[in-house]
Formats: structure tokens, C-alpha cells, sequence
């Protein structure tokens, strides 16, 4: 369904110098640099599958979905979508494809949201009797019709995103693109979304290719992750492979009060792990740790921490994904 | 082409729709336009009670030119708004993408974006002015020239839409084009006015370079007798057809700027 | 002095960032005024039309070049004491913001006259100065003509701080009119043409038919712009000049108590609706 070789985007941009010195210098000399965003990336998606693409911020995600999408040229290498170039037949690829962009909408600002729906079903030329079967389905599926007469200017963010992701399904795409989906909801609202998406990928088997810096969310939706970083595919392959290696990560943050005691533990031998599997820091009073949540508890850690040295407030969470990339990073050396 | 009009027809009704909702926004903004047109006049008028003729023009000719003026300028601003916003936000906010996201070409979602029903105060004042400026004028009305009328009108509209077009696409380019995009607009006025009062620089400016001209005073002077069918005609519709495919071809540069270049 | 200096030096700062904003604005703002200078190129095309046109060689009082000198000094004059104050009222009407002053320790109209003077100072350097001293230049070489004499410019002056004021607590009192209007735009849009044409910009006050400009002096307009722009073309008398800008004086007053009165509306409306 997604063929993608040797994909590479340079981008060329003016570098501008700060204070008014800069500015007048700026005028007259021009230094450009070279950002290499996207860098030889290949992989095949197979219909029906949905892929979480993720990495850090300006890693090249959104980059690379801009050229599957067709609205960016690559420098090098090429892609196919669904057998099409979309850079080249950009509107035959656009019947194909729908795209959900998290930070901005496509959907009509000044309008009824019904009436987005009714201008986009003409624009996709959806015969009629799908359209009304493919907005039930929708409907039971995200739940807009509670606010398809408001105009889409006062949707809230959920609302708003909701509606997105039906705009983008009405003419029943192959391929779903969604960048960074639901980047700002709550909690309850996300859990709709991703309930919506794997319906809809059951329904019609929709191939959905999904960035987003929520591992939650990869893990409940994708059965593929692919890591971007730096413009480079650093790993490709199924989300279980991807927790076993790399397990699911979290990170312990302990407020302590002497440095010193604390630099007498060692997690590695309390615990007989790898440094993969736990490993940590001691900076400005705090140690921060990142351990493999199924091969040791917080509870264990905390304890033994608390063994050596008095620990006065603790912050746990998921592993961000630059630390995971880290972790891959380190994995493979 | 049919799918496009009906599409137009839909964007169209809807805003309708949405502008109607707020009669008094409507209305506030109709008047706007219609003040800046009536200082216009008066001016014209208040100057008119010292001298006999305007360089050989009189009143109502100059009337007639005045009003012709806004017709073509009208239909523009009531159907293309939006390009201005091209030039003022779309490029620098990202916007452009979804343009090209969808199967429709994107200068027709650009433009279909926004109906500006406020221009209908200049489209009524032209129609007014060019009414009163006939009836006074004892100008003869025939079937060719209600079609030459029409016709005038018509590339009018696309030449302001094209010289819109062309410099809002330089956002492309720069980013902002506002300022530029401004300052060619307001040489539009120039063509309210009869020709000759111009220098010869200027005059070769807005009927060549930039043919604001051909919107308003060589066409409107072909009914008062003063510019050839020929010239009016063929000045006109060429003009026309020209800006376009100029416009047009920056459009699709810039394009393929912003595909390479991303934003 | 003690007080004055403090405040100058909250103040200040204000005045400073709107001139950092235009310095970095400074091609657009170009691009902006240019197309009005369009304007004046019409004007002066249609004028000279106007006295060709015309058998006695002054119209109204004016001759041909007192009328390209009025052109030009009208419109310096409106482009110099223009500064926004009504946007800036009504989007921070509009967006809530205007709430926050009711917080601050900062007096909000000082805080946008400060805004304004800082707009102005640019203004006054990057369009005023280039265009006045041009045009004194090019009529010194094409007609030998001087600059008026320094008492008058000095008048002009001082008239041109007065139309600010008056213009500035104008807009201020315009601004707030946001909170009952959503369509400010478009109301601006008549304001500003209506304005324009009143104020003198268009057409000198004296060509309007003697009832109009009767109606025209219970409004500040003709205060803003004809006030001025005639001190400068030495049109009145001792006697009439010292009245014109008593009338401006009158007007600041005026304008003074209603932007009071309004701004206590708003507040009232403000607390009680919690922005």
C-alpha cells in the first residue's frame, strides 16, 4: 500500500543573526545551511496495517508523511501510495488518502460542522446512499452529532478533533494519516479516539500510519512501530519484538537530600539487571532512574533506595521517547 | 466544470448563510463601503461647483467613468477575497496545505474560502452612479452595448483578480505580501480618473505594466465615444487574458516553491 | 519630580517597544505607506486637472500651489498622528485582555498614550520629516520658494500635538465601543472614511456647502486635520488662529470627559461580566 525508498528531504534555509547588528548584517551577506530532515528511509506498509511512526520532535516524522501525502517534493528517492506518486499526481492521490493534522484543522472554520461534512462529500463526489451509511457508522463511532449544527470555530479541542477524524474518513480513504492526533486532549477523549480508530481500521481496513509521542497510544493501536531520529529509520518492526527488546520503560525521579550517600547504591547489583534494564543519574539532588517495569517494581527501588539514603519526594513516569531512542541508541552499540 | 460551479454554488450558499446570521455586521460593513465611495463622489461633486469640465470631461462623464470603476472592482472583491488572505496569512500559518491535501484544484478552494457579500455595497454604488451618469448623459443603450457592457465588466474583474493574484503569490516567495499587495491595489484608483490627467510615465504604467486602465477608464470611454470598439475591445479582453496566464503561471511557480520548500 | 521620574520610567518602556516594533516592521510599514502616497500622486494629478480646468486661478481661496501644499501637509499630518489606539483598545476588548488592566498598577490610558507617542516619535521621523523637507526642497528649487517662517511652524506644531490628543482619545472612546459591537472592522472602515472626508483630507472644509460645514463644527473632526494644515498655509488671521486652536483645546476637554465616562462604563460592564 506505502512504498517508500530511499526517501531523503534537504531543506535550505538562511541562517539570521540576532540584535540589530544581525539584522543589518543580514542584509547583506547570506550564510545558508543545509538541514538534511529526511534521510534515505525505506519501508513497505501493507494494507490494513497501523503503524505508529514515531521519534523525538524534529526527528522527520511529519516531514515524511508531508511527502506521502504529497504536499512536499523529496530531494532524493521515492515513495508510492497505493501504486501513485503523490508528489506528482497530487489530486488523484488526495481521493486516496485522509489526512488528520493535530495542530491544524481541516475543516471549515466560519461554518456549521454539518456543513463541512455535506462540502467535503461533494468534493470527494461520495455518492449519496455511502455517504449517509459511512456518516452513521461515524457517528456511532465518535459521537458528533451532539454538536454537528455548532460552528466549528467553538468546537472545543476534542470536539474539534473528533470531527477531524470524520472529515478525513468520509470518502473512505485507504490510507489514513494522522499526525499527532490527539496532542492536547484528555484523557477520556483520547481513549475515544483510539477506540474510534480501530474500529474504523476493522471496518473498512483502513491502513493507518499514526505519529505521535504517546506510548500509550502506540501501545494500544499499532501492531508495527517504526522510530525515526534525526531523519533516519533507527528501527523497524512489530510492537511486541519492540517491548521485549526495549521493554516499556519508566522513570523514577527521587528528591534526595545528600548526594554523597546516594552515590554508595548501586541498582544494577541489588537488583542483578543489565544497565538496559536499569540505569540512572545523580544531578542537583535528585536521582533519576530508568528501570524495566516488568522485570523490577518501583516499590523494590524505592525501597532500596530508601535503604541508603532519605528520600523526601518521588515523581514516577513513562520513559519519553528520547530516552527510549537513547536506549536504542545504546542497544545497538 | 460543472462539478466546480456546483461546488461554488454550495461554498457560495453557506457563507451566505453564515453572513446573514449577523444582519448587523452585514449591514455595518456595506455601509463602510458605501461611505468610501461617497466621499468619492462628493468630492467630485464639490469640485465640479467651480469649474465647467475636467479636462474636457464633464460631470457625468466623469460620473460614468467613476462608477464603471467600481463594477469590475466590486465583482472581485465580492468573489476573490480571499487571496488576500494568501498574501497575509495562509503561507506564514501553514495553511496552504490543505489546498493540496484535497482533489479540487487549489486556486478554487483558495478562492472559494471566503464571499465577501459587503462588496455588493460597491457593485450597487457603480450600478447607481453608472445609472444616473447614462440617463444624464442621453447615452444610447443597444444590445451590443449591453453585451460589450457586460463583457467589459467581466475582464475587468479578472485583470483586478489577476493583479491580486499575481502579487498575493509572491507570499511564496516572501512570505508577507501584504504590503505589496497593498500598494499595487491602491494604484487602482488611478483608473477612476480620466487617462490624460496623468503623465505620460504613469499613464504607461497602469494600461501597460500594471493594465488597471483597462478596469475601468478604456472601456468607459468607448460608450462616451472617446476610445475606439477596437482599443476598447481587444485592449480589454486582451488584458484580461494576459494578467491571467501571468498571474496564473506565478500562482503555479510559487507552488512548486512551497513544495520543495515546505513552510 | 520624584513621581514624574518614576513614572516616566514605567512609562517609557512602552513608548520604546512600539518603536522596536515598527523598526522591525519597518518593510511592511513602508510597503503600507507607499500605497497611501499613491493617493497624494491622484491628488495632485487631479488637482492640477482641477485648476487647469478652472478660469480664475484660485478656487476657495487656494491657489494651485497653495492646494499641492495642502494635499501633501494633510496627509503628513493624518499619517503622523494616526497610531491605532483604537485596534489595540478593541482586540484587547475582544480578547479579554483588556481584563488584565483592571489588575495592573498601570494607568491604561497612559499606558497607551505612551504606546501612541512611541508610534508617533517614529512616525514623525519616517514619514513627517522625509516628506516635509522634500517638498520644502523641491519648491525652493523649482519655484523658489521658502519654507514658512518659524512662528508658524511653530504654530502648526503645536497645533499637530493638539489634533493628536484629540484624535487619540477619540480612537480611545471608538476602541471601546467593542464591547458592544463584534464588527468592528467594518465600523472602523466607516469611521475612517468618514473621518477622512470630514477632517479636511479629501477636500479642504471650505468647499462644503456653508450648512454642512456648520453641522461640521459641533463634531473634533475638523479640529484633527483642516486645523493645522490652514495654520500652516498662514490662512487665518492672529485672531483666528488663537480661536482654532482654542477650539482644538476645547475638544481635548470634551473628549476627556466622555473617554472618562466611557472607560468607567466599561469597567462597570467588565466586572460584571467577567471579561
Amino acid at each position: 500500500m506505502i512504498h517508500v525508498e530511499n526517501l531523503t528531504k534537504e531543506f535550505k534555509f538562511r541562517k539570521s543573526q540576532p540584535g540589530l547588528k544581525g539584522a543589518v548584517k543580514g542584509l547583506f551577506s547570506n550564510v545558508t545551511e543545509t538541514k538534511t530532515a529526511v534521510n534515505n528511509i525505506s519501508f513497505d506498509i501493507s494494507p490494513g496495517e497501523i503503524v505508529g511512526y514515531i521519534g523525538s520532535n524534529g526527528a522527520g516524522k511529519s516531514t515524511t508523511i508531508k511527502m506521502m501525502t504529497g504536499i512536499l517534493t523529496p530531494t532524493g528517492g521515492r515513495c508510492l501510495v497505493n501504486g501513485i506518486v503523490p508528489y506528482e499526481k497530487r489530486m488523484e492521490n488526495s481521493q486516496n488518502i485522509g489526512v488528520v493534522f493535530g495542530q491544524r484543522t481541516q475543516l471549515w472554520w466560519d461554518l456549521p460542522l454539518s456543513e463541512t461534512f455535506t462540502i467535503l462529500r461533494d468534493i470527494y463526489r461520495v455518492p449519496n446512499k455511502e455517504f449517509q451509511d459511512r456518516m452513521e457508522f461515524l457517528e456511532s463511532v465518535l459521537g458528533f452529532n451532539e454538536f454537528i449544527h455548532s460552528t466549528v470555530r467553538t468546537l472545543s479541542l476534542g470536539q474539534r478533533m473528533r470531527a477531524d477524524l470524520a472529515a478525513a474518513m468520509i470518502h473512505n480513504p485507504k490510507i489514513l494519516f494522522l499526525d499527532e492526533p490527539s496532542i492536547g486532549l484528555d484523557v477520556v477523549v483520547k481513549e475515544n479516539i483510539r477506540k474510534a480508530i480501530k474500529l474504523m481500521n476493522k471496518e473498512f481496513n483502513t491502513t493507518v500510519l499514526l505519529t505521535t509521542h504517546d506510548m500509550a497510544e502506540i501501545e494500544e493501536l499499532c501492531n508495527r512501530i517504526i522510530i525515526i531520529d534525526s531523519g533516519e529509520k533507527i528501527y523497524d518492526g512489530d510492537k511486541k519484538q519492540f517491548k521485549d527488546k526495549y521493554g516499556y520503560m519508566k522513570t523514577i525521579e527521587m528528591n534526595i537530600a545528600n548526594e554523597e550517600k546516594a552515590k554508595l547504591l548501586n541498582f544494577n547489583t541489588s537488583f542483578n539487571l543489565s544497565s538496559e534494564d536499569i540505569n540512572w543519574s545523580i544531578k542537583d539532588q535528585k536521582i533519576v532512574l530508568n528501570y524495566h517495569k516488568d522485570k523490577v517494581s518501583s516499590m523494590q527501588i524505592i525501597s532500596c533506595a530508601m535503604d541508603k539514603v532519605d528520600i523526601n519526594d518521588i515523581n514516577i513516569r513513562e520513559l519519553p521517547i528520547e530516552d527510549i531512542v537513547k536506549g536504542i541508541y545504546q542497544g545497538l552499540t | 466544470m460543472g462539478r466546480y460551479l456546483k461546488l461554488y454554488g454550495r461554498f457560495t450558499a453557506q457563507y451566505l448563510k453564515f453572513m446573514m446570521q449577523s444582519k448587523v455586521n452585514f449591514f455595518i460593513g456595506f455601509f463602510g463601503f458605501l461611505t468610501v465611495q461617497a466621499s468619492g463622489l462628493a468630492f467630485l461633486y464639490l469640485v465640479f461647483q467651480h469649474i465647467p469640465t475636467l479636462n474636457g470631461w464633464s460631470f457625468y462623464e466623469i460620473l460614468f467613468i467613476y462608477g464603471f470603476a467600481q463594477l469590475p472592482r466590486g465583482i472581485d472583491h465580492l468573489l476573490t477575497d480571499y487571496i488576500w488572505l494568501l498574501g497575509m496569512r495562509v503561507i506564514i500559518k501553514g495553511e496552504f496545505d490543505r489546498y493540496l491535501l484535497r482533489p479540487i484544484n487549489p486556486l478554487f478552494h483558495l478562492i472559494s474560502e471566503r464571499f465577501q457579500p459587503d462588496a455588493f455595497g460597491e457593485i450597487i454604488v457603480g450600478i447607481v452612479i453608472t445609472g444616473i451618469a447614462i440617463k444624464k448623459l442621453g447615452m444610447e443603450i443597444t444590445f451590443l452595448k449591453v453585451i460589450l457592457f457586460i463583457v467589459f465588466i467581466l475582464a475587468g474583474a479578472i485583470i483586478y483578480t489577476s493583479i491580486k493574484l499575481f502579487f498575493a503569490s509572491l507570499a511564496f516567495w516572501i512570505k508577507n505580501s501584504m504590503p505589496i499587495m497593498n500598494l499595487t491595489y491602491a494604484m487602482a484608483d488611478f483608473a477612476k480618473y480620466p487617462n490624460q490627467i496623468y503623465s505620460k510615465f504613469v499613464q504607461a504604467i497602469i494600461t501597460v505594466i500594471i493594465p488597471f486602465a483597462f478596469t475601468a477608464f478604456i472601456p468607459a470611454t468607448y460608450f462616451t465615444g472617446d476610445t475606439s470598439l477596437t482599443l476598447a475591445l481587444f485592449g480589454t479582453v486582451g488584458a484580461a487574458i494576459i494578467s491571467f496566464t501571468v498571474a496564473y503561471s506565478i500562482w503555479l511557480r510559487g507552488i512548486k516553491i512551497y513544495e520543495s520548500a515546505g513552510n | 519630580m520624584e513621581t514624574c521620574k518614576r513614572t516616566l520610567g514605567v512609562y517609557l518602556p512602552f513608548a520604546k517597544s512600539e518603536i522596536q516594533r515598527a523598526l522591525a516592521y519597518r518593510i511592511s510599514f513602508f510597503g503600507y505607506i507607499l500605497g497611501d502616497v499613491f493617493q497624494i500622486v491622484i491628488a495632485f494629478y487631479l488637482w492640477s486637472a482641477i485648476f487647469n480646468s478652472s478660469s480664475s486661478p484660485k478656487i476657495n481661496g487656494f491657489t494651485k500651489n497653495e492646494m499641492m501644499v495642502y494635499i501633501v501637509m494633510s496627509f503628513i499630518t493624518a499619517m503622523t498622528i494616526g497610531s491605532g489606539t483604537e485596534w489595540v483598545v478593541a482586540s484587547e476588548v475582544q480578547s479579554g485582555e483588556i481584563a488584565i488592566n483592571l489588575i495592573r498598577p498601570i494607568n491604561y490610558k497612559l499606558r497607551l498614550i505612551s504606546q501612541s507617542l512611541g508610534s508617533i516619535f517614529w512616525q514623525f521621523i519616517a514619514i513627517f520629516l522625509p516628506i516635509w523637507i522634500t517638498m520644502v526642497g523641491i519648491r525652493y528649487f523649482t519655484l523658489g520658494e521658502l519654507p514658512p517662517h518659524i512662528t508658524t511652524i511653530g504654530t502648526y506644531l503645536l497645533s499637530l500635538i493638539f489634533s493628536f490628543l484629540i484624535w487619540f482619545l477619540f480612537n480611545f472612546c471608538f476602541g471601546l465601543t467593542a464591547f458592544y459591537v463584534t464588527y468592528i472592522w467594518g465600523l472602523n472602515m466607516f469611521k475612517e472614511a468618514f473621518v477622512r472626508f470630514v477632517s479636511g483630507a479629501i477636500i479642504p472644509i471650505i468647499f462644503f456647502p456653508l450648512w454642512f460645514q456648520k453641522a461640521l463644527a459641533l463634531l473634533p473632526f475638523g479640529s484633527i486635520n483642516y486645523t493645522p494644515v490652514m495654520i500652516y498655509l498662514n490662512k487665518y488671521t492672529t485672531y483666528e488662529t488663537l480661536k482654532v486652536l482654542g477650539i482644538q483645546v476645547l475638544w481635548i476637554i470634551i473628549l476627556y470627559l466622555f473617554s472618562k465616562f466611557f472607560w468607567g462604563k466599561a469597567m462597570k460592564k467588565l466586572t460584571i461580566m467577567g471579561g
